[in-house]
C-alpha cells in the first residue's frame, strides 16, 4: 500500500449535513464522536466545512427546500471524495416516501457510495458504513 | 552553517508534527478517550498534499506560499542565532500575509476569521517584543547568540506573559478565537475556512514550523545547557494543553483584556524591575 | 558653484511659483511646473554629488534686510485674514485666536528686534548652513515634492471638471505649491534662526492657502484651524529666539546646538513646542486632519516631504543640544504618546485619508521618539523614517487621490474588492502599503531600529516608551491589514485581471516612488553609508556597521537582503506554480446557500437572493474617537505641561 492511499484511508474528514431528517441518525452520528465509540481513533474528525471534507455524511430525504445547499456542498469538496447516506429515509426517501415535497433519496441528487440503512442507524453501523467508503476514498475513486 | 541550515528546515516540521500529534493524544486522554496514533498529523497532511486544488480566488493561493516562506525564513533566522527582535517581526510578516490571505475571497467566515486573527496579533505581539527586550536587558545583546545564563530567575514575569502568547500563537481554547480549535465551531475554522487540500497542508505545515519556533523563543529563558530548555519549553505546552482542555473559547474583548493587563503588565513590571534593580 | 545651487533651490521655486500665478494657459503652466520640477531634482541630485559638507555661506547683507521686511509683511497678512473674517463673520474662535497670535508674535518681535537687539536686521555668520541632515531633507524635498507636483497637473484638471467650476483656480494652486518647496529648502537650509523663522512662517501661509483652496466652508474653517495652530508654533519660535539670543548673544543655530548650556534648555524647549505644532502632534493634531479636505497633492506634498516634516526636521536637528537632559527623556515621552494615540484612533477611522493622516502622526510621534531617546541609533532611525516614510506616504496619497478619482469616493468601505476592479492602482497602494507595515522594508528596519534604541535607553522613563511603543506598533499593523484587506475581498472569476488603462500623469510618479521605496530597502546598506551615516556622525559617534550588507548595531542585527530574497521568492515561486484553471474554482462558503459561484450572493427567506454584505472591523465603541479623543488630548497637554515644568525646574 503506497503512501498516499495509506494516509487518504487513515485522515477521513467529514462533512455531516442534515437534509431534513427527524435528528435520530444525526444523534446516532454524535454519538460517535463520544468517548465510548470514539472515532478520532481512526484518524474521522468531525468538519463543519465542506472544503476540508472527504466524506460527506448525510441524513434525511433528499427534498425541494434544500437539494441545491446539498449539490453545492457537495461541489465544493475536492476530490477524492465519497458520499455516505445514513438512515432509511436518506436511502429511499423511507416513511416520507412520495410526500409532496419530497425529491426521494439521497442519490437523486449527488451520486451516492455507500448506504446505511436503519432508523435510525446504530453507531456501529455507521462506523461500518464509513469504513466501507474508506476502501473507495483510498483508491481515489 | 550550511548544516544548520538545512537542519533547521528539514527536521522542525518533523518536530512539530510530532508534537502535534502528542498533542492530539493528550487531549484524548484527558477527555477520557484513546485518540488518534501519534503519526496522525502525517497523515493528514499527506492526504492534504494529495487532494484535488479547488481554489475561490487567486490571490490567498500566492500568500499562504508567502506565510509558510517567511515562518521557515523565522526558524532558520532562530538556527543561526540572529537577532530576536528582528525573528519577531519576520514572524508578524508571516502573521499578515496569511490574514491577507483570508481576507482576499468574500466569504464571511474567512473575513471574521481573519479580523479575529488581526485582534490576535493585536494582542501577542507586545508581549513578544517586550520579552525580547526584556531578554536584552539582561543580555546586554539582542543576538539570541549573546543569551548564556539561565534567564528565568530575573524573568519569571515575562514567562508567565510569554504563556499567554503561547496559548493565542497554538491557537488553543480560551484565545483560539480566529480559527477554532474544533472545526465544526460556529466560524467553521474561521481563517482556514476557504484553504483546501494542498493549501491547507501547507499552512499546516506552518503551523508546525510556528510551534517549533515558539517553543525555541520560549526555551531561551533557561539556556544552561540544552536540556533545561527544552524541559521548560515542553513544559510551557503541556500547561498550554491543560488550558485548553478546561477552557472555553472567550470573546476578543476578554483575550485583550487578559493579554494587555496581564501580559504587557507583566512584561512592563519586570521591565521597570530590572530598569530600577539593574539586570 | 554651491552658491548658485543654493540660490537655485530656494529663489527658483519661488520664482516658478510667481510665473505660474501670471499663466492663464494650462499648457503652459504645466510646462512650467514640468521645468521646475526637473531643475529642483537636478539641483538636489548635483548639489549631492558636488558639495563637501558641512558647509556655511552667506549671501550678501541685503538678503537679511529683505527678509526682515517680508517677515513683517507676512505677518501683516495673517493679520488682516484675521481681520477679514472676523468683520464678515463675527467672533469666531478661528479668528480671534488667529488675530491674538499674530499679534502676540509681532509685538514681541518687534520689541526685540527695534529696542533690544543690538543691530537692525540681526545678521549671523554664516545664514545658511548645510550638513548632509539638510541634504537629506532637499533631496525628498525637491525629488518627492516634485513628482507631486506632476501629479497635480492632470489631478487638479478631473477635480475641478469634477466641481464644475467655471474659472480655474490653478494658477493660485501651482503658485502656493512651487513655493512651498522654496520655503521647506529655506527651512532646512537655514542657520539664522530668523530666517528659520521666515520661511517657518512661510509654509504656515502655504499651507492655509493650500488648505482653503476650494473654498467650502468646512475647507475655509480647516484652513484657518491650520493657520492659528501653526501661529501657536509661531509664538513659540518668537519666544524661543528673545530667550537665546538674551543667553547667548547669538541667533546662529549651529552654535546654539554645539555649545549646550542648561540655559539653552527653555528656548530649546520652545523650538521644540514650534515643530511639534507643525509636525501636528496630540494635542494639535485637529489641523492636520481637518487639512484633509484639501485636494489630494496638497495632502500628499504635506504629508511626505513638507510642512510636517519641517516639524521633525527642527526636532532631530536640535536633538544634540538636549542630550542626556531631561527635556530629552520628556520628548521621547511625548513622541511615544503620540505614537501610541494616534495609531489606536486610526483603528476606528473609515475614511482613507483620515486613515493616511493619522499613520503620519503616529510615524512623525516615533521620529520625535527617536529625537527624544538620542541615542546614534536612535537618531539613525530618525533620519531613515524621515526618508522612507516620505516617499510611502507620499506614494499613498497619490494612490488614494487616484482612486478617488476612479470611485469617486474616499471611504475604504467602497474599496472593496478594487483590486479586481483597477488591478494596477490598488496593487501598487497595496505595496505602498506593506512598505510601510512590513519587515525587510525601510520603515520597519528603522521601527526595528528605535525599538532597541529605546531598549537600550538609560533613561528611567524607558518602560513607559517601549509600553507606547509595542502597543503603537501592534496598533499600526491592525489598521493598514484591514485596509488591505478590504481592497483584497473578491469575488471567485474566472476572468483574468483586466488592467486599467495607463495615464502617464497619473500613474508615473506612483510608480516611480515605489520603485524608490523597494531599492532603497534593498539598498539599505549603501544609503546608510552615503546620507544616513555623514548626517548622524556631524554631532554623534555612529555606531551602526553595514558590513556584508548587513545593518548591524552594537545591540543587534538586521539582515534585510535575505529577506528580500525570501520576499522574491514567496512572490515568484507561487506565480509559476499557481495555476488556476476555470474548473477548479468553486464558491465561497455559505452554508451550502451560495446562488453562483461567482456572485457575492445567497439565498434566504423565502429562497430569495440575497446580498453578501461584509464590512471591515472598526471598533468605533471601543476605540473610537468620540470615546478616546478628548482624554489624549488632555494626556497629551499634561505631558507637554511637565515637560515644560521640567524644563523650568
Amino acid at each position: 500500500m503506497n503512501w498516499i492511499a495509506r494516509s487518504r484511508a487513515k485522515s477521513p474528514w467529514l462533512l455531516h449535513y442534515d437534509c431534513g431528517s427527524c435528528n435520530g441518525c444525526d444523534i446516532e452520528i454524535l454519538a460517535c464522536l463520544t468517548p465510548l465509540y470514539d472515532i478520532e481513533r481512526f484518524g474521522i474528525v468531525n468538519m463543519g466545512n465542506p472544503k476540508h471534507a472527504d466524506i460527506l455524511l448525510v441524513t434525511g430525504p433528499a427534498n425541494h427546500p434544500n437539494y441545491r445547499v446539498l449539490k453545492n456542498l457537495y461541489e465544493q469538496m475536492p476530490e477524492p471524495k465519497v458520499v455516505v447516506v445514513v438512515g432509511s429515509c436518506g436511502c429511499t426517501g423511507g416513511v416520507f416516501h412520495n410526500c409532496p415535497n419530497i425529491l426521494g433519496g439521497i442519490d437523486k441528487v449527488i451520486p451516492v457510495d455507500v448506504y446505511v440503512p436503519g432508523c435510525a442507524a446504530k453507531p456501529e453501523a455507521i462506523i461500518d458504513g464509513v469504513v466501507l467508503a474508506l476502501e473507495k476514498l483510498k483508491n481515489g475513486k | 552553517m550550511a548544516i544548520i541550515f538545512i537542519a533547521a528546515i528539514v527536521v522542525t516540521p518533523f518536530i512539530g508534527g510530532l508534537l502535534r500529534g502528542i498533542d492530539r493524544k493528550l487531549t484524548a486522554h484527558m477527555q477520557g478517550r484513546i485518540g488518534p496514533p501519534i503519526q496522525q498529523p502525517f497523515y493528514d497532511i499527506i492526504k492534504l498534499f494529495s487532494k484535488s486544488q479547488i481554489i475561490t480566488t487567486r490571490s490567498p493561493l500566492l500568500l499562504v506560499y508567502g506565510y509558510l516562506l517567511f515562518i521557515v525564513a523565522a526558524v532558520v533566522l532562530f538556527a543561526l542565532k540572529q537577532d530576536l527582535l528582528m525573528l519577531i517581526l519576520v514572524l508578524g510578516v508571516a502573521d499578515v500575509l496569511l490574514v491577507m490571505g483570508s481576507f482576499s475571497t468574500r466569504s464571511p467566515y474567512s473575513q471574521i476569521g481573519s479580523n479575529r486573527e488581526l485582534l490576535q496579533m493585536f494582542s501577542y505581539e507586545p508581549i513578544l517584543i517586550l520579552a525580547s527586550i526584556a531578554i536584552y536587558m539582561e543580555t546586554g545583546s539582542f543576538l539570541i547568540s549573546r543569551i548564556q545564563q539561565p534567564l528565568l530567575p530575573t524573568l519569571w514575569p515575562v514567562y508567565l506573559a510569554l504563556l499567554i502568547a503561547l496559548i493565542i500563537l497554538m491557537r488553543k481554547s480560551p484565545f483560539d478565537i480566529s480559527a477554532s480549535e474544533h472545526a465544526h465551531q460556529e466560524i467553521v475554522r474561521g481563517i482556514f475556512t476557504e484553504y483546501s487540500g494542498l493549501y491547507l497542508g501547507l499552512i499546516e505545515l506552518a503551523h508546525w514550523y510556528e510551534l517549533v519556533l515558539v517553543l525555541a523563543v520560549i526555551s531561551l529563558l533557561w539556556t544552561a545547557g540544552v536540556w533545561p530548555g527544552i524541559l521548560l519549553a515542553l513544559f510551557s505546552w503541556f500547561i498550554v494543553l491543560i488550558i485548553d482542555n478546561i477552557n472555553a473559547r472567550l470573546t476578543w474583548s476578554w483575550m485583550i483584556r487578559t493579554s494587555w493587563v496581564a501580559g504587557i503588565g507583566l512584561s512592563i513590571l519586570n521591565i521597570i524591575g530590572l530598569r530600577l534593580f539593574g539586570g | 558653484m554651491t552658491a548658485s545651487l543654493i540660490g537655485i533651490a530656494i529663489l527658483f521655486p519661488f520664482a516658478a511659483g510667481f510665473v505660474c500665478l501670471t499663466l492663464k494657459n494650462h499648457k503652459a503652466r504645466a510646462g512650467v511646473v514640468f521645468l521646475s520640477a526637473i531643475v529642483l531634482i537636478a539641483t538636489s541630485i548635483l548639489f549631492f554629488s558636488q558639495g563637501t559638507f558641512p558647509l556655511g555661506y552667506t549671501p550678501s547683507h541685503e538678503w537679511d534686510m529683505a527678509i526682515f521686511v517680508l517677515d513683517y509683511l507676512l505677518m501683516a497678512y495673517f493679520l488682516y485674514l484675521g481681520l477679514n473674517d472676523f468683520f464678515r463673520n463675527g467672533i469666531k474662535i478661528r479668528n480671534v485666536s488667529t488675530i491674538g497670535l499674530v499679534l502676540v508674535q509681532a509685538i514681541s518681535l518687534a520689541l526685540f528686534e527695534f529696542s533690544w537687539a543690538p543691530e537692525l536686521p540681526i545678521t549671523v555668520e554664516p545664514a545658511l548652513f548645510i550638513d548632509h541632515l539638510s541634504l537629506i531633507m532637499c533631496l525628498i524635498i525637491c525629488i518627492i515634492g516634485s513628482l507631486i507636483c506632476i501629479y497635480g497637473i492632470k489631478y487638479m484638471q478631473d477635480h475641478e471638471k469634477h466641481l464644475g467650476l467655471e474659472k480655474t483656480k490653478q494658477n493660485w494652486f501651482f503658485f502656493y505649491m512651487v513655493m512651498f518647496l522654496g520655503a521647506m529648502n529655506g527651512i532646512v537650509f537655514a542657520n539664522n534662526i530668523l530666517w528659520l523663522y521666515f520661511f517657518w512662517e512661510v509654509t504656515t501661509l502655504c499651507c492655509y492657502a493650500l488648505i482653503r483652496h476650494d473654498e467650502t466652508p468646512e475647507a475655509i474653517e480647516s484652513g484657518f484651524r491650520a493657520l492659528w495652530m501653526n501661529l501657536i508654533g509661531g509664538v513659540g519660535f518668537v519666544v524661543a529666539i528673545i530667550l537665546a539670543f538674551n543667553s547667548y548673544g547669538t541667533l546662529s543655530l549651529i552654535t546654539l546646538i554645539s555649545n549646550p548650556t542648561p540655559f539653552l534648555l527653555l528656548p530649546l524647549a520652545f523650538l521644540f513646542l514650534a515643530a511639534l505644532t507643525k509636525s501636528a502632534q496630540v494635542p494639535f493634531q485637529g489641523w492636520l486632519l481637518g487639512a484633509m479636505v484639501a485636494p489630494v497633492p496638497v495632502s500628499a506634498l504635506l504629508h511626505s516631504s513638507t510642512m510636517v516634516k519641517a516639524g521633525v526636521y527642527l526636532a532631530v536637528r536640535i536633538a544634540p543640544a538636549f542630550w542626556g537632559t531631561s527635556l530629552s527623556a520628556m520628548i521621547a515621552v511625548f513622541g511615544g504618546f503620540t505614537f501610541m494615540a494616534a495609531a489606536i484612533l486610526a483603528i476606528s477611522q473609515s475614511e482613507a485619508k483620515r486613515v493616511l493622516a493619522y499613520s503620519t502622526i503616529s510615524n512623525l510621534g516615533l521620529i520625535i521618539l527617536c529625537a527624544g531617546i538620542n541615542t546614534p541609533l536612535a537618531i539613525t532611525a530618525a533620519i531613515m523614517l524621515i526618508i522612507f516614510h516620505a516617499i510611502s506616504k507620499g506614494l499613498l496619497f497619490l494612490c488614494v487621490g487616484n482612486i478617488e478619482h476612479n470611485i469617486w469616493s474616499k471611504n475604504i468601505e467602497d474599496m472593496q474588492g478594487l483590486v479586481r476592479r483597477l488591478p494596477l492602482i490598488t496593487g501598487i497602494t497595496i505595496a505602498g502599503m506593506i512598505s510601510m507595515l512590513l519587515a525587510p522594508f525601510g520603515v520597519l528596519i528603522s521601527k526595528w531600529a528605535a525599538i532597541e534604541a529605546a531598549g537600550a535607553s538609560a533613561s528611567l522613563l524607558s518602560p513607559l516608551i517601549l509600553l507606547f511603543l509595542v502597543i503603537g506598533s501592534a496598533a499600526t499593523t491592525v489598521f493598514w491589514v484591514k485596509w488591505i484587506g478590504r481592497f483584497l475581498s473578491e469575488v471567485p472569476s474566472t476572468e483574468g485581471l483586466k488592467m486599467e488603462p495607463f495615464s502617464p500623469l497619473y500613474h508615473t510618479p506612483v510608480m516611480l516612488l515605489i520603485g524608490g521605496a523597494v531599492v532603497l530597502s534593498i539598498l539599505i546598506a549603501p544609503v546608510y553609508n552615503w546620507l544616513v551615516s555623514p548626517a548622524v556622525g556631524t554631532f554623534y559617534l555612529t555606531t551602526v556597521s553595514t558590513q556584508s550588507w548587513f545593518f548591524r548595531s552594537a545591540i543587534g542585527c538586521f539582515v534585510a537582503w535575505p529577506l528580500f530574497i525570501v520576499l522574491a521568492a514567496a512572490l515568484v515561486v507561487p506565480s509559476l506554480f499557481v495555476k488556476t484553471k476555470p474548473e477548479r474554482i468553486r464558491a465561497a462558503y455559505m452554508c451550502g446557500e451560495n446562488v453562483e459561484y461567482d456572485t457575492p450572493q445567497f439565498r434566504s427567506v423565502a429562497d430569495d437572493k440575497f446580498e453578501l454584505q461584509l464590512g471591515g472591523v472598526y471598533l468605533e465603541e471601543d476605540l473610537g474617537e468620540k470615546k478616546l479623543d478628548k482624554w489624549f488630548k488632555v494626556i497629551a497637554l499634561i505631558i507637554l505641561l511637565v515637560l515644560f515644568v521640567v524644563v523650568l525646574v
